[in-house]
């Protein structure tokens, strides 16, 4: 049996295949239409352009800048993007800027990460439990990190934040092909010694939540959490 | 239909074969490729057969992710070893066309994917290889073990093992 005659048989396989006439219809006729609104828009621009799109873009620049950057307060059960949540003043609640008396270059040596995904039954049960470590601990340099790995694009997100906090080489696995990968485990927080380089603990059920605490607490630079 | 429209429902078709090797069900199939062209819509294209498959790829591994049907372990990249290869040659050429779903359901979504996109789509398996983020030798790898499986499972040879 040589490969092509094999192919041959595969292809003709696949070929009988098809998805429902009604499908397919659908699908093209959105598709088309998609392609005509986009080439009215691109006439249009060719025509109005110019001062239009800088004025725009600078907008547009200006709006991303904001969305994209550090949010201050406090993490919700249910991001749809990889968020950082640092120990400031929740800006949520006030209309006027925020200012740090914190160096732009710090990080803290303490991290305390999340990873999420919206996909994840177990991820509800967790978020209090992140939400309570942040505020019991909103005092201390931690720095709390949700990684939300719910699709492609916010996965990628997660590992370029990971990267940027040094991450990798901690919770990083190497691979036979020479690469690091990190293996997210949804559901599961995890403190991070940035300086010292490895994992303090981890927590993937609600009864380690005290474990947890003790170790946070004692790697912390003076002893215990803040009064509330 | 014009050429736009044409080249639309080709894509369609290409689009469902491929989501059809990864999931060998159909129904999953028609949602896996209805989410896939859902993407594109929200990102205004580009309507392009390479930004389809991936789309695709994507999804089906949010699919299995979600569902936990399969796993995507690294795999080695061992080449064919020879008992395998003297194998195949001893086989003869009559291969069942219609038993040829059945064999397919056989094999694991990477070895399907991998099977498709070279035999059906013409990918090199360097292509294969960028395209998934594998090893080329893990692709060739694939790609023999699909055939191997296929073949045993349509002509079993007494002994042999796949």
């Amino acid at each position: 049996m040589s490969t092509d005659r094999f192919n041959h048989e595969v292809r003709s396989f696949y070929a009988g295949l098809a998805p429902s006439a009604e499908a397919a219809q659908r699908l093209v006729s959105l598709a088309a239409r998609s392609q005509h609104a986009a080439g009215m828009r691109s006439g249009l621009l060719v025509r109005f352009g110019g001062p239009f799109l800088a004025t725009a873009a600078a907008v547009l620049f200006a709006i991303a800048g904001y969305r994209f950057g550090y949010q201050a307060g406090h993490d919700s059960s249910g991001p749809t993007r990889t968020d950082v949540t640092i120990n400031t003043q929740n800006a949520a609640a006030r209309s006027e800027p925020v200012l740090d008396t914190v160096e732009p270059a710090y990080t803290p040596r303490l991290v305390l990460m999340r990873v999420h995904a919206d996909w994840c039954p177990r991820c509800p049960s967790i978020a209090p439990i992140f939400e309570e470590f942040n505020r019991k601990f909103s005092h201390e340099p931690v720095l709390f990190v949700t990684f939300n790995i719910t699709n492609d694009e916010t996965r990628r997100q997660a590992v370029m934040l990971a990267n940027s906090l040094g991450l990798f080489d901690i919770i990083g696995i190497g691979a036979p092909d020479g690469k690091t990968y990190i293996r997210w485990e949804p559901g599961m927080l995890a403190l991070v010694d940035r300086e010292a380089g490895h994992v303090v603990g981890e927590l993937r059920d609600i009864q380690e939540q005290p474990e947890l605490e003790r170790r946070l607490a004692s790697v912390l630079p003076h002893k215990g959490p803040a009064l509330p | 239909m014009n050429d736009s429209t044409a080249a639309l429902a080709d894509l369609v078709q290409r689009g469902y074969r491929f989501a059809f090797a990864l999931t060998h069900d159909a129904a999953r199939a028609e949602d896996l490729l209805q989410d896939a062209w859902v993407a594109i819509l929200r990102a205004q294209g580009p309507w392009t057969i390479d930004y389809l498959f991936r789309t695709i790829r994507s999804r089906f591994i949010d699919f299995c992710r979600r569902d936990a049907l399969a796993t995507f372990e690294p795999l080695d990249s061992d080449g064919p070893h020879e008992t395998e290869i003297a194998e195949i040659a001893g086989m003869d050429d009559t291969l069942v066309c219609g038993a040829m779903g059945e064999a397919l359901a056989k094999l694991r979504p990477q070895e399907r994917a991998a099977l498709y996109l070279s035999a059906v789509e013409d990918f090199t398996a360097a292509q294969i290889a960028e395209f998934f983020g594998w090893p080329r030798g893990t692709v060739l790898s694939l790609i023999h073990r699909a055939r191997v499986k296929v073949r045993q499972f349509i002509r079993p040879t007494p002994g042999a093992t796949t």
